[in-house]
């Protein structure tokens, strides 16, 4: 018998084409990179609570809002949210791109969802599974103390989303009721001196 | 198996593989992507762009100030019939508050609205909802659905269906709930919050029932504007002022 005749026996014996070597490498090719990518997004749910970074939420009242975001530091964004406001929750990828790493600025969340009935127990471990979920690590505060001493004190209009920007000083430059983006912020950053960032 | 014949389904096959691939990589970012924002942003991706200007109108209307004539009033109920200042004309005071069923904060405040508008009827006091959110951005407000929750809990009290939200507009209502009350000659008198805590079991100061307290015994109202605190009002995309 022919070797040609043999080997397309052989071949379809064993249920298989004859492969040129081109299209095979393609094929693993595709396999690996399939693996590859299957794997990288897998690493992002479940398998690497070990080495991605938890979300920083951390309960404050207004004094310690006092020193730890409007005292003096770095630039600041500081935006207020909580996780039952829509608008709050749709801009929330605008500030993620924003706090790029290597910025002159930070990035801070404050989140009022503890004005809410529901109680801080039930409230927080919520707000923290919510910000890993949707991979937010800048600097988030749990707000625990009254609104209206807050409202008052920043002159919030009393709806969130609400956008500031602070000065190395701690005084408040730029502010944004409502929803708002990425580049709505950068052009706020632009105004305040001491906030030059290539992320922009 | 590694034939040295050119198999004439080995472009097709390459093509595929190299598709297969391309499949797997945009297949695993996509459920990457698919965990961030949540679907309604995905929805609407155009508003985002558009930086929301009925959002931005909305920051810059200011409340209706202390001692206004309130605007006339021409809304249909949650009931079907149509309300205006008619059907409060002997009312010692009016509450008019802007809410709905959609928002947390609002959602807390439900039982202390029905309460107060039961504990003041008796005394000359008058109370009316309005809803002013745009239904598609938040369905859970639907006419029907504030018609079911009113009889549900037995609201003293209309829920009216601001669809075009021109009267959210005039008010300069911003949040839900956000109050505002009307003393007898039909003049703002008392603007903001309900009371200064969304928690029942914490509040401080029942800032809306105080100005009650005043009108019905004719006593001026110590503190006539505070800061109303809830959700947005859910302007409709398109209306830009």
């Amino acid at each position: 018998m022919p070797i040609r005749a043999v080997t397309r026996a052989r071949a379809r014996s064993l249920g298989l084409r004859a492969f040129p070597p081109l299209a095979l490498l393609a094929v693993l090719a595709a396999l690996c990179l399939g693996l590859l990518a299957c794997g990288q997004s897998g690493d992002r749910s479940g398998d690497s609570r070990q080495t991605a970074p938890k979300p920083n939420l951390v309960s404050a009242d207004l004094p310690a809002l006092e020193t730890r975001v409007f005292g003096p530091g770095p630039v600041r964004v500081v935006n207020f949210w909580a996780t039952w406001c829509q608008p709050c929750v749709e801009e929330l990828p605008d500030l993620v791109a924003l706090a790029a790493p290597g910025a002159d600025y930070q990035v801070i969340g404050i989140s009022l969802d503890l004005a809410v009935p529901g109680g801080q127990e039930a409230i927080e471990p919520r707000v923290r599974s919510f910000l890993e979920q949707r991979g937010i690590f800048y600097d988030n505060y749990l707000y625990t103390g009254s609104l209206p001493a807050l409202l008052d004190r920043f002159d919030l209009p009393g709806s969130i989303p609400y956008t500031l920007i602070l000065s190395p000083e701690g005084e408040i430059r730029w502010r944004h009721e409502g929803r708002t983006t990425r580049e709505r912020i950068a052009a706020g950053l632009a105004e305040v001196p001491g906030a030059n960032s290539g992320a922009l | 198996m590694f034939g040295v014949h050119p198999n004439r389904f080995a472009p097709l096959i390459t093509l595929s593989s190299f598709a297969l691939a391309l499949l797997f990589t945009t297949a695993a970012a996509d459920q990457e992507t698919a965990k961030d924002p949540p679907k309604e942003a995905a929805k609407d991706p155009a508003a985002a762009a558009a930086k929301d200007p009925a959002a931005a109108a909305a920051a810059e209307r200011p409340e209706m100030a202390i001692g206004t004539q309130a605007p006339p009033l021409s809304l249909p109920g949650a009931d079907g019939k149509t309300y205006t200042w008619e059907n409060y004309k002997d009312a010692k005071a009016v509450v008019v508050v802007f809410t709905c069923l959609s928002c947390p904060v609002a959602k807390a405040y439900e039982e202390r609205l029905v309460a107060l508008g039961r504990d003041y009827a008796s005394k000359g006091v008058k109370m009316v909802a309005i809803m002013s959110n745009d239904v598609t951005i938040k369905p859970d407000d639907a006419t029907q659905k504030l018609k079911a929750r009113s009889e549900e809990k037995k609201y003293p009290f209309v829920y009216l269906v601001d669809s075009t939200q021109e009267v959210a507009k005039a008010y300069g209502a911003k949040v839900t709930p956000h109050v505002y009350i009307f003393g007898p000659d039909r003049k703002l008198v008392y603007r903001g919050r309900l009371d200064d805590n969304p928690d029942p079991t914490k509040v401080t100061t029942h800032d809306a029932q105080s100005a009650l307290d005043a009108i019905v015994a004719g006593k001026p109202i110590q503190t006539a504007e505070t800061r109303a605190f809830g959700c947005s009002i859910k302007w409709k995309k398109e209306s830009a002022s």
